[in-house]
């Protein structure tokens, strides 16, 4: 079994690698998390629980890009 | 560091508090319901209770000021209670016929008109507009006001045949699917995006603004040696996404932006199924402040339709007994090629029959 | 002079002004002074002044708020940040005075003072606020018992007309189901997880005060099953004129020419003053309810039609929404209901493409397909005809041994 703190860890890492080059909504993310660790060792309230623990420890943000996406941080401002 | 625990997912208020004691005491129990006059509704209950309720227009668009004057009327008159429809119109109700007509009178000094019920035009629901989007062809809020000051008597009686919603909205994404209405003014753009290549490679991420656009028109490129991107101008639909992305790609194009009209949606069941609208008027010019071609075209749709049609017929129900034909020839309005339909089944919108009238 | 002489033209006529409005507030509001500046510019321009772009919002919640900036913060600073913030109205839009009044207080403290009343998607919509208040109003909020409302890739909030409350033609209880189904669905409403926005609404009979059949990817329709009830002595005084429908000078109702020659099915009958329904053949249309309320009534045994996938017209096109269930009991806890929008949103989940709304991928995949997976009969209640293309996809078909 992935344990929170793995699946938080995934996570984080992946929209850090997308940052400015790939939207990323959390469907997709929650199947690539689960693809990643296995079916048998991370189902999708797994995930939900760790992007909710991310978000508020506000360690990702909500985005909106023609439907919501997750994303690190940044300063606001309009389109930078 | 976490930051401490809050309040959360605790959801609306629960509606109970919000309801006047008679409505309360009728919940579930209503007989049936009289029309009594423009903008007043009587509503019996299986008790034999009565409850009055006044319909006042209202712009949407409201500040806290007027909200608090609405408030102090239904101190007044209703036991502190008030409602908005789904037209966004204000809803006064209260359980003593006594009150309904001094109600009436002091909305009337306050500029608030009463109507919208039964066979009238009621409050034209609408989008944003100049006042809060980016998107926006043209105005919402205003174009609705020239609208209604036109064919406000339409909305203080109940003269036309059935019915007839009217909706506003300033571009095709439509917030509020203005797609089924009697009439809907729709702001349009015809032309793709404008690219400021100077700013372009430093205000926006280019893979980012490429997969903005859901018709895949955007492609990244060089131009004048700095990195940009193109837009194929034969697949954009105008939607404005990539400008929600990038603000070096503007929509608006103050030369081509207008307004189409569309005609004959209905969204209740009754009698015939539920329709879209269809276009009427593929383009008019966008004049703020108060678009006369606009409010003229409306009106004279709406006139043709109340002189013509039969009792009870909404817009779309006249226009499929008369024939489309007869339509354009009443209303004296131009048919072209942009009205027929050249998008996914187009085809099922070709007259395959000789029923032709002559 | 006015520096507004454009937007000026507006406060003329005696439809209610939201210019004459927004200068009221004006007064005392820096944020409308710099609004009316800026529309005007707008007006002149022909053009919008507004910008997206950044993202803004409260801690945790993924909907709610929507950024929003000018594109001329040198010129109007007062607006250089207006973002809305999506309240959830209590269902059916009633309000105390008190509870409205609690609303416009804090907007005169945190915003704008203006507000949409009400927004599309039937949330309160209070205009115009900078990033500086936003948690402050959510705590204010959520202290008195009020949450915000979703946007983005989420299940936005539910709205419904008035049903039971007021209406004799309701055959659901929709603004208790709106209220539940909202908080059974707080997650789902603050934390966007879909592939994209989901709109349910709730009207209490076919008239579809909501237009939910065409604005909402899910629209639970009030109807009932058994017979519409009848009163043969107000249905006499209909056809004396004593009672007449409306208030208007031709209101008399002609029950042969208004009523039976109307009615889309051809179910009625009117012969020497007797009105007879065939009601294994009536479609609910509403029409002769909705013409003479005192004589018919809906059925007692109400329940709800269930339709999918309404949308605007991009990207594919604007659907309505189609039959999924003809007739499903909506009585608390709403379990089966709830239950299907579960599997709906679990296929979804794994087979929506970004951006596509639940009506386009049913039709992407076909609406055959996808009853099936999310456990429902195909039914010829779903369609208006077969189809007439011999285009057929055999699932299963014989080999030789
Ligand atoms: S219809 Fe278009 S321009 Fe108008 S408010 Fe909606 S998205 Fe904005
Ligand atoms: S306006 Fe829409 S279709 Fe045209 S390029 Fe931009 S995103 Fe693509
Ligand atoms: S949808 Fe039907 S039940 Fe609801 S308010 Fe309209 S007429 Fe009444
Ligand atoms: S509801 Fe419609 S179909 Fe049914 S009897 Fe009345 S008019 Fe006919």
């Amino acid at each position: 079994m992935a344990t929170v703190e793995e699946v938080k860890d995934y996570i984080f890492k992946k929209v850090e690698s997308y940052a400015g080059k790939k939207q990323v909504k959390v469907p997709q993310m929650t199947q690539d998390v689960i693809e990643h660790f296995g079916e048998d060792n991370c189902s999708k309230k797994d995930v939900k629980e760790a992007l909710r623990e991310l978000i508020d420890d506000e360690k990702l943000v909500y985005g909106y890009f023609g439907g919501t996406t997750i994303e690190l941080p940044h300063k606001e401002g309009s389109a930078n | 560091m976490a930051a401490p625990k809050r309040k959360t997912d605790i959801g609306p208020p629960h509606y109970d508090q919000m309801l006047h004691p008679a409505i309360k005491a009728n919940y579930g129990k209503w007989k049936s319901h009289q029309n009594l006059k423009p903008g007043v509704l009587m509503h019996e209950g299986e008790s034999g209770a009565k409850v009055y309720t006044v319909r006042g227009a209202s712009a949407r668009l409201i500040s806290i000021t007027t909200i608090r004057e609405m408030c102090d009327l239904a101190d007044k008159y209703c036991d502190g209670f008030l409602r908005y429809t789904s037209r966004n119109n204000v809803e006064f109700m209260t359980d003593k016929e006594a009150n309904v007509e001094p109600l009436i009178a002091d909305l009337k000094a306050m500029g608030v008109p009463v109507g919208g019920t039964g066979s009238s035009i009621s409050n034209i629901v609408h989008t944003q507009g100049w006042v809060h989007c980016h998107s926006s062809a043209t105005d919402a809020s205003g174009v609705v006001k020239v609208v209604m000051d036109e064919l406000i008597d339409y909305f203080t009686s109940m003269s036309l045949p059935a019915h007839l919603r009217i909706a506003v909205a300033c571009c095709l994404n439509m917030c509020g699917a203005v797609h089924c209405s009697d009439i809907a003014i729709l702001g349009i753009h015809r032309t793709p995006p404008t690219i400021d290549h100077d700013k372009l490679g430093n205000m926006c991420e280019i893979p980012t603004t490429v997969a903005s656009c859901p018709k895949a028109a955007i492609r990244p490129a060089m131009v004048e040696g700095k990195q940009s991107v193109e837009v194929i101008e034969d697949l954009c639909m105008y939607c404005g996404n990539c400008y929600t992305v990038c603000p070096a790609m503007p929509i608006a194009n103050p030369l081509n932006d207008g307004i189409s009209i569309w005609v004959g949606g209905k969204v209740s069941n009754s009698r015939t199924k539920p329709m879209f609208s269809k276009l009427a008027i593929p383009y008019l010019p966008n004049t703020p402040p108060r678009w006369p071609e606009v409010s003229d075209a409306v009106k004279n749709i709406v006139e043709v339709y109340a002189r013509d049609a039969k009792k009870y017929e909404r817009v779309g129900e006249w226009i499929n007994r008369i024939g489309w034909p007869q339509f354009f020839e009443k209303t004296n309005l131009e048919f072209t090629k942009y009205h027929i339909d050249d998008f996914t089944l187009a085809s099922s919108t070709y007259n395959s029959s000789t029923h032709i009238k002559f | 002079m006015s520096n507004t002489p454009l937007i000026d033209e507006l406060v003329k006529g005696p439809w209610p002004s939201f210019i004459k409005d927004i200068k009221r507030t004006a007064e005392k509001n820096e944020m409308c002074k710099d609004l009316l500046n800026l529309l005007e510019m707008s007006y002149r321009d022909k053009k919008t002044h507004w910008k997206h772009g950044g993202i803004v919002g409260v801690r945790g919640y993924g909907g709610g708020i929507i950024g929003r900036y000018s594109d001329s913060p040198e010129l109007y600073p007062g607006v250089s940040h207006f973002h809305t913030v999506r309240i959830n109205q209590p269902a059916g839009w009633f309000y105390s005075t008190s509870a409205l009044r609690y609303i416009c207080d804090l907007w005169e403290k945190h915003g704008s003072g203006l507000t949409n009343l009400h927004g599309s998607t039937g949330d309160m919509v209070m205009l115009g606020t900078t990033t500086e208040h936003l948690e402050d109003i959510f705590t204010d909020l959520s202290e008195h018992g009020w949450d915000l409302g979703g946007s983005g890739s989420d299940m936005r909030t539910p709205s419904c007309c008035l049903g039971k409350s007021r209406c004799e033609f309701a055959c659901i209880d929709t603004m208790a189901i709106c209220h539940d189904l909202t908080n059974e669905w707080q997650d789902e409403l603050h934390r966007p997880a879909f592939p994209y926005k989901f709109k349910i609404k709730i009207a209490g009979c076919p008239n579809d005060c909501v237009a939910s059949i065409a604005r909402s990817d899910c629209s639970i329709i009030g109807t009932w099953r058994d017979n519409i009830r009848q009163d043969d002595a107000a249905v006499a005084k209909y056809a004396s004129g004593e009672l007449v429908y409306g208030a208007r000078a031709d209101g008399k109702v002609d029950i042969k020419a208004d009523v039976v020659d109307k009615c889309p099915t051809g179910c009625m009958s009117y012969e020497g003053g007797k009105l007879s329904i065939d009601n294994k053949n009536c479609n609910r249309c509403m029409h002769c309810i909705n013409l003479m309320p005192q004589a018919l009534r809906v059925g007692v045994d109400g329940g709800a039609t269930i339709l999918l996938g309404a949308k605007a017209p991009i990207v594919q096109g604007a659907l309505l929404s189609s039959v999924l269930v003809p007739f499903i009991k909506m009585d608390p806890p709403y379990e089966e209901f709830k239950e299907l929008i579960g599997r709906i949103w679990e296929f979804w989940d794994e087979n929506g493409e970004a951006r596509e709304r639940i009506g386009e991928m049913i039709v992407r995949i076909g609406k055959g397909n996808f009853v099936e997976e999310v456990g429902c009969d195909p039914i010829p209640e779903m369609i208006c005809e077969p189809r007439s293309n011999p285009y057929i996809f055999y699932e299963e078909y014989f080999e030789e041994e």
